[in-house]
Parts: C-alpha cells; structure tokens; sequence
C-alpha cells in the first residue's frame, strides 16, 4: 500500500498531474464562492474537459474542484451571508457573525484551516479503513436511513436562535415544500396544481439561493435607507492565532470524524455533515450560547465537516460502486467514462489509480488551504464593496445563479418566492436555516418510512428492533433534550441579566 | 392595525387547514399495498404545524409585552420587491445582457448615484458575468424572449 501511495504522491507533483489539480482546486473556489454554482456542478461541468485526458490528472482535477468548491462555499457564507453551496449554510450561522464583528480574515482562516484538517482526515480515513466503513453503511436499509433523518431532523431545534417553536414551524414549511411534486413511492401528484414543473418537485438550490441570497439582498436593501454614509465596515486582517488553533482544534477533528462518517452513508452528503457537526459541537460546548453569534467552534465544527464528507463519499463510490452523494455521482460517471469500473476489483486491477486519487486527495487539500490563505486579502476586499453596488450584484448572482441550474426562469421564479418569504420571516424573527434542513432531509425521512412500513407490512417494530436505527432514534431523543435543556440554561441566564 | 405576531401563525393554521382540505383530494393509486398513502406524511405535517400556530399565539398572548413595532415592509423593501420582480420579467423578455446593463443603470439612478465609477463598475460586472458562464463555463444565459 506503501509504495502505491509514494508513487501516487509522485504522480500528483509531476508536471501532468500538479498544475492541473492546481487549477482544479481554484477553480472549485472561484466556482464555490459563487452562490448557486455548487460542487456537483462545478464537477459535471468541467467532466467534458477530462473526456481526452489520461485517467489520473482527470480524477485529480475533479476532486480538486470538489474539495476546493466545498471550502468555496463558505467565503461567500462568511462574507455575503450567502452560501455558496448547502454545504455552507451552516457557515452563515457563525462564520457571517464574525464577519461582521471585523474578524472576516479571522473567520476565513479558521473556514481554511478546519476545511483543511476536515478534508485531511477524511482522506486519512478514506485511505485507512474505506473497506471497514463501506461494510457498516452496507447495512443501512431503510429502517435506518429513517432514524439518520429523523435525527438529522432533531437539528432543527438547535439552529433555531432563541424560539424553539419559531425554529419547528419553519421545519414544518421545509417538509411541506419537499412534498410538492409527485409522490416517491406512488408517484400521485402532490401541491402540483397541474404545473408540469412541480411535477419533479422544488429544487433546493432556488431554494437556498432565495431564502439566504436574495432575502439578504432586500434585507441590505433596507438597511441602506437607515445608513445615510456608506461607511465601508472596520475589520482586521488579524488570521488565526496559534491559540485559536489550539482551542478549535479538538472540536475541528471530531467533526472532521463525523463528517467522514456521515460521507459515507449514501445519501447523506456535506449540507447535512455540517449541520450535524454544528450541532453536536453545540451540545457539548462549555460556551454554548456563543453559537450563532460568531463562534469559532461553530464555525470550524461547519467547515471541518462538510469537508470531511469529501474522503467519506468516496468511500462507498470506490469500494461499492455505489455514490455517497452527488458529486461522488458525477465521480462515478467520470471514471466509467475513464474504462474504470468502481468496485473492490478496482483496488486489485488498478491500484495505481486508487491510490493515485488518495495521494492527490491529500495535495489537493495543502492546495486548498495555501489558495484559502493567500486568498484571504483579495477575499476581504469583497466586503469593502459599497453595499450600494454590493447589493444589485448579490441580486443579479442569484437571479443567474438560480437560472443557470436548469436553464429555467421557473427556478428563477422559486428563487424570488422564498427570497420573499426568508425576508418576511426574518421580519418574524423565524429562522430560514431550518427550512432549508427540511427540505434535505424530508423525502429522505417520508419515503425511508414508508419503505420501512411496507417491509414490516404495517408495523411500526422497525424503529426498536433494529440496532443502528434504534441508536440513531435514541440520538435523536437525546438531541432534543439536551437543546431544550440548553435553551431552558440560555433563557434563565438572561433573565438573571 | 394587523399584529403580526397573531397573523400569521392565524394565516399558517388556516393554509395549512386549506392544505388538509387538498390532501382528502390527492388521487388513488390503482394498487396500494402500502400501510399509509401519498397524504399521510403531508398531513401529519399540516397538524402539526396547526399545534405549533396555535402554541405560538398562546405564547405570545400569555407574554404579550409591550413591544415596539418594527414596520414590516418599508419603502426600500417595496422598491427591492418591485425591481428584483422587474428584472426577472425584463431578463425573460430581452436576455441576460440587456437587462442587467438596464436593470443595474436604473437601480444606481433610482437612489442618484452621481460616481461614474459605479456605474463604470456596474457595466464591467454585467460583462464579466456573462463572459464567465457564457465563455468559460458554457452555460447559456437567458437569450429573451423577444431576440430568441
């Protein structure tokens, strides 16, 4: 294994590997800070590009744009409060606090380094014991994919700032919204109300574009009208200190463990890792109240696993053949087209080129953070942008962004929709970050259920008798009372204020 | 006056029982084998989010403070609404280029930019944008309408 890992990493600093995983990783950036191009997208789109290339440098350069555009994400989350990817939406909560606390260089350092750390230990993982992990998620059935949403569900109380209640109505307007189309197990039209594009259901990334971009854009807009001076916000270029790093560096490494682990399962991709690392750095945070008001450690706990889910889900996709999320998707196509059949054959026919991958999976990462760091300075000029010419250009990002998914002005449309509704919901004090939660994890909890009562002709004996979904289900409960709990702790503290 | 805290818990309870109304409507399948239906999850959903409305209006009645109102839309967010929804009708209409070249031009004149700078850094963003999807990325823009 050895001597296939020092030949990969030769491989990945040679003249046909190095400058095109190079080019792979910056434009995974550029393409992530853009709010509604995503990391599957930035894969899919430059996969025609690797059609003529030798299989390494085409594997290599598509994982550096999937690892580069998930860290990309978070500068415009950071920055903007707009996620460039759903991987970031969890970024916005702290990450966006600290920006405009002037600690941007501050916030994009540490998205960097626990990208960085995520993404490291990921691939460690992904080289260590891919076989030992693909063998646990081959035993999730739908018993168990029900739990792990159910329990991804229970977040929703976490994110939801001071009213927990506020926090489930928008949960509820999530799951409503990821019921509209036609129905996964029966395929009866639901909400469709006879138009052929709700038929396929509502696209997240409109969703996500609205509820984040284009809110925030009418909300700046507003705001505009009270600052009457547009004074460009104070912040220093002050990065990460060796005591910060000292201090995030557990809470970066276990979610960089969760995160991997969550990569793995199928279907669960970066935006739920995030989260999921989020919350669990919450609940055991001696400072939890911190969170949401630009906490490092919320922060870095985002970053560290949305990026640990890049090694995750290629575990399934090199020793299954089955993709952990979308991106791992288009990584399948790509090595089909490649001759490559992803597989545990693939480990014994072409070493050469696994281990290839892992190698440059690691030099793909020190690719990201050197880019993450030296791009820090130009990244913060974005926010000495007048916000008189800021906020049309957030508009316009979204608008194209939202239309350039599908090539549909409908996406545009829902991407107006919820950019009005997170406007007035935030009017309402109600959080976006749960609904767009729901709308990830809704068909995954409805149709898993269902799967499961059709399995069990009707009984509900799935949820106990069955010891990863029992686990994951008792996770679950303890979630939901530790954070009301939390709340109960938080409320009664500022009351004694 | 409309208190918000009252109105739209109110308006959710009552969308949501419009949404238990289209539910009892949601057709058959010819063969159903399964223990629950197409409805069932959604209308789990709907009360719910019913319980949850009615809790908050409780909430806030039991509490119910004297609190400042905050406008709900201001000027600004009308003008934000109307010119987000313009552009979107003038992008399907006349194309990327057009409408955003119109769209950023009117905006920076609306609240009087007098910097040639901006509108000099509006115009090159149009460009760069276009030049980015259409060049570098391959993705089409929208052509218009009225030039397609």
């Amino acid at each position: 294994m050895m001597e296939y890992l020092l030949n990969g990493f030769a491989d990945a600093f040679s003249m046909a590997v190095f400058p095109v995983l190079v080019l792979g990783v910056l434009g995974g950036v550029i393409l992530g800070a853009l709010p509604g191009l995503t990391a599957t997208m930035g894969v899919a789109i430059l996969l025609p590009f690797t059609f003529g290339m030798a299989p390494t440098p085409a594997l290599v350069m598509l994982i550096g744009v999937y690892i580069g555009g998930i860290y990309g994400g978070s500068i415009a989350a950071i920055l903007l409060k707009t996620p460039g990817t759903p991987a970031s939406a969890a970024t916005v909560l702290d990450g966006h606090t600290m920006a405009i606390k002037g600690l941007a260089a501050k916030a994009l350092s540490i998205a960097a380094v626990a990208s960085f750390i995520g993404g490291l230990i990921s691939t460690i993982v992904l080289i260590a014991i891919a076989p030992i992990l693909a063998d646990f998620a081959l035993r999730f059935n739908a018993p168990e994919y029900f739990a792990l949403a159910l329990f991804g569900l229970t977040i929703i109380a976490s994110v939801s700032a001071k009213n927990i209640m506020k926090g489930l109505l928008a949960g509820t307007i999530g799951l409503l919204v990821s019921m509209v189309g036609l129905d996964p197990i029966s395929s009866v039209p639901r909400f469709t109300f006879g138009i052929l594009d709700l038929y396929s259901g509502i696209n997240i990334i409109p969703v996500l574009i609205g509820l984040f971009a284009i809110s925030e854009g009418l909300n700046q807009l507003e705001k505009l009208s009270s600052d009457k001076q547009d004074i460009p916000p104070k912040f220093d270029y002050k990065l990460l200190s060796f005591s910060d790093f000292k201090k995030i560096l557990p809470t970066t490494i276990k979610s960089g463990l969760i995160g991997t682990s969550i990569g793995s399962v199928p279907g669960a991709g970066a935006d739920i890792s995030a989260f999921a690392c989020y919350n669990e750095a919450k609940r055991v945070a001696k400072n939890p109240e911190e969170f949401g008001n630009g906490s490092m450690h919320g922060l870095a706990a985002a970053e560290s696993g949305n990026n640990g889910v890049t090694g995750g889900s290629l575990v399934p996709l090199l020793t299954l053949g089955v993709p952990g999320d979308a991106v791992s998707a288009v990584l399948l196509g790509a090595l089909i087209v490649q001759g490559l059949t992803p597989g545990p054959l693939l480990f014994t026919q072409n070493p050469e080129i696994v281990y290839g991958i892992f190698s440059s999976m690691i030099v793909a990462n020190i690719v990201m953070l050197i880019i993450g760091f030296l791009g820090i300075r130009f990244f913060c000029r974005i926010i000495e942008v007048p916000k008189i010419i800021m906020i049309p250009i957030i508009i316009f990002l979204s608008v194209i962004g939202a239309y350039a998914i599908n090539n549909s002005m409908f996406d545009v449309g829902i991407a107006i929709t919820f950019g009005l509704l997170g406007f007035i919901l935030n009017k309402l004090d109600i959080p976006s970050s749960p609904i767009l939660l729901a709308i990830i994890l809704g068909p995954m909890a409805e149709t898993n259920l269902r799967k499961s009562l059709i399995l069990y002709e009707g009984s509900w004996s799935f949820l106990y008798d069955r010891p990863i979904a029992l686990a994951f289900i008792l996770f679950a409960v303890f979630s939901v009372y530790s954070t009301i709990k939390l709340k109960k702790k938080e409320r009664l503290a500022e009351e004694k204020k | 006056m409309l208190n918000r805290n009252i109105f739209f818990p109110s308006l959710v309870i009552f969308l949501s029982l419009v949404f238990l109304v289209l539910i009892s409507q949601f057709e058959e399948p010819r063969y159903q084998d399964a223990p629950v239906g197409a409805g069932f999850f959604p209308a789990v959903i709907a009360i719910i989010q019913i319980i949850i409305c009615s809790v908050l209006i409780i909430q806030y009645k039991k509490k119910q403070k004297p609190q400042k109102e905050v406008t709900l839309i201001s000027s600004h967010s009308i003008f934000g609404f109307t010119f987000l929804i313009g552009y979107a009708v003038l992008i399907t209409l006349v194309g990327y280029l057009p409408a955003s070249l119109i769209g950023f031009t009117y905006y920076l004149l609306f609240y009087r930019v007098k910097k040639p700078l901006y509108y000099v850094t509006a115009w090159i963003f149009v460009f760069a944008i276009y030049f980015l999807f259409s060049e570098v990325f391959i993705i089409s823009l929208p052509e218009g309408l009225l030039f397609f």
